[in-house]
């Protein structure tokens, strides 16, 4: 094999990598949903959560976690395999300090391929929507979740990257003091028995 | 009056002259035979400067103004070896302050992450404020590491105190991110199930 040939195949693995590493990354950009149009909303709000963690920041969060804590070990076993966690959350004092542009806006990034609408939850009566996307990767595993829950006071926007066991995370508001749905369905069942 | 008289003392003697002559004549400059010897007096006023006594009396006075520099010199060493052993001796090296003016530090041991006690001691702990240039210049080598030692663990713990801080703002935004999340999971969940109670499928 001549040199010409070497060089040539030499430069053709190295395109090849760096294709799949952009490729790799576009992949990630396209999980990672852009918020910045909700950035407005924090001027009216009452109250806003802002939480950005990725890569660094959120590997150090892990090593702060105690593991004899019960509630912080519960987190830490979410944390394998995730990749960032992005949330928006707004309460507002009035109805209408948010547009459905706001929202259509988050809503249009996911019509990207990869992304499906798992859950749609609509309340005509106290104008109360939930929905729940889910980006799949080879091996059935969620490669990312976005929720979108809004009523007229409130809007919030989670947005995670990496495969994550939802069933545990449901679990966690419990654990952490705040009283699980099945808790609050059981009393509420138990008067009237 | 008879001018040749009165030039050279030719031709006819002026009695006036004669007169005048005779009365300055007594006080005329006389001439010694030998030559008199130069006065000595410069001579004798000299020598005490150049004199043997003295030389010896300057090298004592050169020889005692060294030895108290010299001593002096050591003495301020001394001092601010004594001031670098204070630091090494206390509990944390990182504390210069004993050599800086102002009251001293206070003391304590470091304890685990994550442990809200030793975060706050940590918090409350030494001021990494660089030892001041004079006194850095007064203390001798060995000191000089031991100090510059001292000030590498002060910004060791300053790293990590803003470390440990991040850490934990970072490990509170995960917990309300997540929390977040399970709650509005949770308020999905249960509008489903109400769903499924209100319609069931048969």
């Amino acid at each position: 094999m001549n040199l010409v040939t070497i060089k040539s195949l030499r430069l053709i693995c190295l395109l090849s990598l760096i294709t799949v590493v952009a490729s790799l990354t576009a992949h990630a950009q396209d999980i990672r949903l852009q918020l910045n149009n909700l950035d407005k909303l924090e001027a009216r709000a009452r109250d806003s959560v802002d939480v950005t963690l990725d890569g660094a920041l959120l590997h150090l969060a892990e090593k702060f976690l105690n593991i004899k804590d019960p509630k912080e070990a519960a987190v830490k076993e979410l944390l394998a395999g995730l990749k960032g966690i992005y949330v928006k959350s707004f309460e507002f004092d009035k109805e209408g300090e948010y547009s459905t542009s706001d929202v259509d806006a988050i809503r249009a990034q996911l019509r990207a391929p990869g992304w499906s609408r798992m859950i749609g939850v609509k309340s005509k009566k106290d104008g109360e929507n939930a929905e729940v996307y889910m980006m799949m990767t080879t091996g059935s595993q969620i490669g990312g979740i976005v929720v979108i829950a809004t009523n007229p006071k409130q809007l919030t926007v989670v947005n995670i990257i990496g495969t994550i066991d939802l069933d545990k995370l449901s679990q966690l508001s419990g654990k952490f003091g705040i009283p699980s749905i099945e808790l609050i369905r059981n009393e509420k069942k138990t008067p009237k028995e | 009056m008879k001018e040749d008289y009165l030039w050279d003392k030719s031709g006819e003697t002026d009695a006036e002259i004669a007169e005048l002559e005779q009365t300055l004549g007594r006080l005329r400059y006389k001439r010694p035979t030998q030559p008199q010897p130069l006065p000595t007096t410069s001579r004798t006023r000299l020598r005490p400067l150049f004199s043997p006594a003295f030389a010896i009396a300057a090298t004592l006075v050169i020889l005692l103004l060294a030895g108290g520099l010299w001593l002096g010199l050591r003495r301020a060493n001394n001092t601010g070896g004594r001031d670098a052993a204070a630091v090494d001796k206390t509990p944390g090296i990182s504390q210069p302050a004993p050599v800086v003016s102002g009251p001293p530090p206070p003391t304590g041991t470091v304890k685990q992450i994550g442990d809200n006690v030793a975060e706050r001691e940590i918090k409350e702990s030494i001021n990494p404020s660089p030892l001041p240039r004079r006194i850095i210049h007064r203390v001798p080598n060995e000191q000089r590491q031991t100090l510059a030692q001292a000030q590498t663990v002060n910004n060791a713990r300053r790293i990590r105190r803003e470390e440990i801080a991040r850490g934990q703002e970072a490990k509170a935004q995960l917990i309300k991110a997540l929390l977040i999340t399970s709650d509005k999971l949770n308020e999905v969940q249960k509008k489903i199930q109400g769903t499924q109670e209100r319609n069931p499928i048969s």
